[in-house]
């Protein structure tokens, strides 16, 4: 592994040697020398006056008073005593001369001749050392591409081929073995959970039968008046004491007078329970329970499915009856308990539940899933107390509500009551509009410093908007198997 | 007691404002003629988006029909994506919606949704090769790193110099740069849960909620009878027909169903695979076929357009919806078969344990959804692959009542879980969310090119001939001139140096 300031260095030296390389060579393409401009041969020897020089050298013949006679001849000869010397060195010279000029036209010939091919051979010359100098530079200029491609020779090539399939292979096997490890992992919590709630289950039947077993062996000892005044205390009330006490908390009409201020318009209402009807797509014999004026119970006989109603307010079950729907008065577990076992085929109870004791809706889910045929489904809706809007604007407003229920707590009860495909659904989202707002900062703020305060700000407005307007109601949907 | 009565009215009020409220979408994703899958996606969930006054914006290359077209999606207007910003300065979207994959297909938007924040819809959590050849192909291999930095800190930055080496190959997985779509959203969805969970944890804080994939229902039209495309393909009476459909790419894992069905093929003498989709030139599955003395067993139909797939749904028995390497997508080609009542063959990966699949080694059920599930489809682990291919060959092959019930099951998860409906009124949803959803504030500066103004080239051209750039002049209001008024107000339409 090199050091970053390795690297750093080698590309530094790379590339100033490079550039060494680049001006070395830009420098002797310069220099390549340029054919000089050679003189040209001086001109040739002028010979034209020779052949007439030749012929007009002599001046005199060999006897010059040779045809004459007498005293001509004497008069003759005496003057050319006189002159005669004369003419003779004058021819001298000249024979002298003309020699001199035809021995020297052979010199001049081949002094020309030596002189051309001179600079024959000069220029022949300077061309190979002009064209030797082209091909140095060329060959200069080819090192770069060969060492450029020799380092991509098909050898590298192949090694960074070897290497990427290895990579890519040794990566793949990983993660492969990864999916595979986490797929499962997945799978094993999610047994273990199921594990974790059939113990919870086994423990609460443990609990119930080490419970009957006791509260059998007290009767067995009561006296008539002690069983006539009641259960002992701390154990499940009848159902009858519960619903009494939920009902005496305020009088009926005066809880229809609530419910008509809060509760929405019908159409309200029936648009908010659309969604439940597909559950029950196909299922017979379908329980109401806490059917109000009958808007679900409208919407089921809609779509043909059967299905009755059961309310423990009078007023409302009249409501029912008057729009012909089929409307029971009654207390929940009561009614639940008169039935025979896998009687219904599917239940519902739509802001109910939270009006409920614990130790009533326990005994109320366990109820429920013995009257269930397999195959049926369960649906209950309450207030999402976990929502702090839902709890304290809603939850608390109604004094018959008896406890609240979280979606955890309400989904394992009703796992733990042997309900199958359990899942919660968030319903009601608040508002987004009405929630705390995130701040956002104009472009000239973007400090590092306000970038951070607004981001820490902003998460928190986003914790806060999960607890305190998150989702007002939920509903857990569960499948007797 | 009971239905409703117990809020008080403020959200009552908000739920009937809530359905009447349609909004200004400007919507970026490939439209057809594009052969994306995502393309497809979104022309058959516009229509049901109609409420809603939509635009849609794809690469300039592909706006069909020229700007301001109307495809066949409903009432949505197609525009080229160059036309969004001087459109939304006009009269700002309430939401901007990006389809981001890992496919080059979505190259266009990054610009924009840095730029515009909006619900990003991430069908791919992993898009790093896109991304990465994206910018190497532009030469911005700097960009690259910069961006391979800020979205994976931890890591050396040398790893991005070996992507740029063309190394990357599968590690790119280990990396899957999606942080920057991430925080520059107002909201993220995702179209599994599993994949939610698992972004939120990496990105705390966030709005990340998943949506389900819908499809419509191919049995809603008369299914054509897939007689014909066995007759047309030779394939006998009572051959049971194992499919592929799709492009044929690696990832499909059919050079491993070829090697299984080699290996079962004497034993079950009516098994074909038949092959539907293009063959690309450089995957001969035949060959493979033919090597493994299997070649009169396979099938290859080649390039089938949606119109006639579903005649070749129908003919098959059983279809064969591998995949590897994942980026934790939901495959509507899946699905489709889903709704078509096929039984299914799926790799076993981490995002589809809460689909209630058939382990045929044991002939259990696993799931994580909880409770005892009716199976809708077979799995096939990765680590034990060619041992579970082959037991689901011969069982699916032998078990027609198996077939049945599982085809049966995947009908009603289709159903309850995978119809179009159901991802239009997830869409609903989010869309109003991220409609006042506030604009993200990056908790770490982006990498300088997501942000530089797109001017170096006119700056440096300018400077040439001595002219000084004209909103460098004191006095020249370019937000007054390019800004949007829009709630939450956005910066400013400026493109992205050597994106735009």
């Amino acid at each position: 592994m090199f050091a970053e300031d390795d690297i750093e260095r080698r590309r530094v030296e790379r590339e100033a040697a490079d550039r060494d390389y680049n001006d070395a060579l830009t420098a002797l393409d310069a220099a390549v020398p340029r054919l000089p401009g050679l003189p040209r041969p001086a001109p040739a020897y002028d010979e034209s006056q020779l052949p007439g020089l030749n012929e007009r050298w002599r001046l005199m013949t060999a006897d010059p008073t040779a045809g004459l006679r007498g005293w001509r001849r004497r008069l003759a000869l005496a003057i050319w005593r006189l002159v005669g010397p004369l003419f003779d060195r004058q021819q001298s010279f000249n024979a002298a001369l003309v020699d001199h000029l035809n021995r020297n036209v052979a010199a001049h010939r081949a002094d020309r001749a030596a002189i051309e091919s001179a600079l024959d051979a000069l220029r022949g010359e300077l061309e190979k050392l002009e064209a030797f100098h082209t091909k140095l530079v060329l060959y200069l200029q080819t090192i770069t591409r060969y060492v450029d491609t020799k380092d991509r020779s098909e050898f590298i090539a192949t090694l960074a081929n070897l290497t990427n399939a290895g990579l890519s292979g040794v990566a793949d096997e990983f993660r492969r073995r990864w999916e595979s490890m986490v797929a499962r992992e997945q799978r094993y919590v999610a047994a273990v959970d199921e594990v974790r709630t059939s113990l919870a289950s086994v423990q609460q039947t443990g609990l119930m039968l080490k419970r009957e077993l006791e509260r059998g062996l007290a009767g067995a000892v009561r006296t008539p008046a002690a069983q006539d005044a009641g259960p002992a205390g701390g154990s499940v009330p009848p159902p009858a004491a519960l619903s009494s006490a939920t009902t005496d908390a305020v009088n009926a009409y005066k809880y229809v007078g609530f419910e008509n201020k809060f509760r929405g318009s019908e159409a309200e209402i029936r648009a908010r329970l659309l969604q439940y009807v597909d559950v029950f797509e196909g299922a017979t014999e379908v329980l109401d329970l806490g059917c109000g004026r009958g808007e679900f119970l409208s919407l089921l006989q809609e779509r043909a499915i059967g299905a009755r109603g059961l309310d423990i307010n009078h007023e409302m079950v009249e409501a029912c009856r008057a729009r012909g729907l089929d409307a029971t008065e009654g207390d929940a577990l009561a009614y639940l308990g008169s039935l025979p076992d896998a009687s219904l085929g599917g239940l519902i109870a739509v802001q109910v539940v939270e009006h409920f004791q614990p130790a009533y809706l326990v005994r109320f889910l366990d109820t429920a899933y013995h009257k269930l045929r397999p195959g049926s489904k369960l649906v209950l809706e309450t207030l999402n107390p976990s929502c702090w809007f839902a709890f304290f604007e809603a939850y608390l407003r109604d004094i018959t509500h008896a406890w609240p229920l979280h979606p955890e707590t309400l989904k394992f009860l009703v796992v733990a009551s042997g309900f199958q495909r359990v899942d919660v659904r968030l319903l009601s989202p608040y508002p987004v509009d009405a929630r705390l707002q995130p701040v956002q900062l104009p472009s000239e703020a973007l400090t590092v410093g306000m970038v951070s305060l607004a981001q820490t700000f902003n998460e928190n407005v986003e914790k806060l908007n999960a607890v305190m307007y998150s989702y007002l109601d939920y509903a857990v949907v569960g499948e007797r198997l | 007691m009971g239905k409703g009565n117990c809020h008080a009215n403020p959200r009552k009020r908000w739920r009937v404002c809530y359905r009447w409220n349609a909004m200004r979408i400007a919507w970026f994703s490939p439209l057809p003629p594009s052969r994306s899958g995502i393309a497809a996606y979104s022309a058959e969930l516009l229509p049901r988006l109609e409420a809603h006054e939509i635009e849609a914006f794809v690469d300039d290359g592909e706006a069909h029909d020229g700007a301001g077209s109307t495809a066949d999606i409903g009432r949505v207007t197609v525009r080229s994506a160059h036309d969004f910003p001087w459109r939304h300065a006009r009269r700002p979207y309430d939401a901007v919606v990006y389809h981001v994959g890992n496919d080059r297909c979505h190259d266009y938007m990054w610009p924009y949704l840095v730029r515009y924040p909006g619900l990003v819809v991430l069908h791919d959590a992993q898009l790093h090769q896109a991304r990465a050849q994206g910018l190497i192909r532009q030469h911005r291999e700097a960009d690259f790193k910069a961006e391979f930095r800020y979205c994976h800190p931890d890591v050396s930055p040398l790893l991005a110099d070996l992507v740029i080496a063309g190394l990357g190959g599968t590690l790119c997985y280990f990396w899957p740069m999606v942080r920057i779509p991430v925080e520059s959203a107002r909201m993220v969805a995702v179209h599994n849960a599993y994949l939610a969970r698992e972004l939120s944890e990496e990105f705390p804080g966030k709005r990340i909620r998943p949506i389900h994939l819908g499809v419509p229902d191919p049995l809603a039209s008369a299914m054509a009878p897939g007689g014909d495309v066995r007759r047309r393909h030779g394939i006998p009476d009572g051959a049971v027909v194992f499919g592929s459909f799709g492009r044929v790419t690696p990832e499909k894992g059919l050079s491993a169903v070829v090697q299984a069905l080699a290996q079962v093929a004497a034993a079950l003498p009516s098994i074909r695979l038949l092959i539907v989709g293009e063959v690309p030139s450089y995957f001969d599955l035949m060959a493979e076929a033919r090597q493994w003395g299997v070649a009169d067993r396979v099938i290859e139909t080649g390039y089938v357009d949606d119109a006639a797939l579903p005649e070749y749904l129908s003919a098959v028995d059983v279809s064969l919806n591998l995949r590897w390497p994942t980026g934790r997508e939901t495959s509507a080609a899946w699905v489709r078969c889903l709704a078509a009542g096929k039984p299914t063959i799926i790799t076993d990966l981490v995002h589809l344990t809460d689909v209630p699949s058939l382990d045929l080694r044991s002939m259990t059920v696993a799931c994580t959804a909880g409770g005892a599930q009716e199976p809708v489809c077979v799995h096939v682990e990765l680590v034990d692959g060619a041992h579970m291919l082959r037991l689901a060959l011969r069982r699916l092959t032998e078990d027609a009542e198996l077939r049945e019930r599982l085809g049966r099951a995947a009908r009603r998860y289709w159903e309850a879980q995978g119809t179009v409906d159901v991802m239009a009124r997830d869409y609903e949803a989010v869309l109003a969310e991220a409609r006042t959803a506030a604009d993200p504030i990056p908790p770490a500066p982006w990498p300088a090119h997501l942000t530089a103004d797109g001017s170096s080239t006119a700056r440096a051209l300018l400077a040439e001939i001595g002219v000084p750039y004209p909103l460098d002049q004191p006095g020249f209001d370019a937000g007054s001139a390019t800004r949007p008024g829009r709630c939450g107000a956005p910066p400013a339409p400026r493109p992205i140096a050597g994106d735009a």
